[in-house]
């Protein structure tokens, strides 16, 4: 415990910010990873636009960057934020398909 | 409930060794991760600009993305490594206090001090405030710092 002031719990702006994005990140892996996978064979499926993926996307990481704004920016912590916003998404994902 | 302590070297710092090198290596890996992470989502935002035409403003925002965040962590490492320098000097202070603390005599009936109890912190403190205060008004004057 203890080891470094800024490995310290915290909320800060800065903080909540890098983990937004992080898990921005995230959230588009889930729904590019499939593309990735399968191409050039794409599959004929229409896609929204880029802007409402964006949106949607900075919407539900806001519930990870709340959940991940007390980490420190370092790329070990970040990682989680990617895989709470991978998670969220794939959460979508199912209850949709459900 | 007993507490071990890890004798005259006691530090703040816990990280020893070859923890200290895993978890170095745990940053490198999750670095790499978060690099390939970053990679396969400008990636694939490009392969969906060249099939959909017309996310390029997707791929521009997620480069931006990656390079805020890359700025931000290595902010924090230089902000980490300038407030170890301070941590490195306060701690050497700390321990040099202990040091006095642990060769000032004792009543023989009385209990050496529990290092989790707050007396032995009051007891810290005054002797850092002493050491200063000391320092201050005649450097030639001090205690040796004991074993």
């Amino acid at each position: 415990m203890g080891t470094d002031p800024h490995l310290e719990l915290g909320e800060t702006l800065p903080r909540f910010l890098a983990h937004w994005l992080a898990a921005s990140f995230g959230y588009f892996l889930m729904v590019l990873l499939p593309l990735i996978a399968s191409w050039p064979h794409v599959p004929d499926a229409s896609w929204p636009a880029w802007w409402r993926l964006l949106i949607s996307a900075w919407l539900i990481s806001l519930l990870a960057a709340v959940i991940n704004a007390n980490l420190p920016v370092t790329a070990r912590e970040l990682i989680k934020s990617v895989a709470l916003g991978f998670a969220l998404n794939a959460t979508i994902v199912v209850l949709r398909a459900g | 409930m007993t507490r071990t302590m890890n004798g005259s070297g006691h530090s703040i710092r816990t990280r020893t060794g070859w923890l200290a090198v895993l978890a170095r290596g745990v940053e490198l890996l999750c670095f790499v991760m978060l690099l390939a992470t970053m990679a396969t989502v400008v990636y694939g935002f490009m392969v969906r600009a060249i099939w959909a035409d017309g996310y390029y403003v997707a791929v521009a925002l997620a480069i931006l993305g990656s390079l805020v965040m890359l700025v931000g962590i290595a902010q924090q490492a230089i902000a980490a490594r300038d407030a170890a320098t301070w941590r490195d000097m306060a701690e050497w202070q700390i321990r040099a206090a202990e040091a006095r603390l642990a060769a000032t005599p004792v009543a023989p009936d009385a209990d050496p001090l529990d290092r989790d109890s707050p007396a032995y912190y009051e007891t810290l403190i005054a002797t850092l405030v002493d050491h200063a205060s000391r320092e201050d008004a005649a450097p030639g004057t001090r205690r040796g710092h004991g074993h």
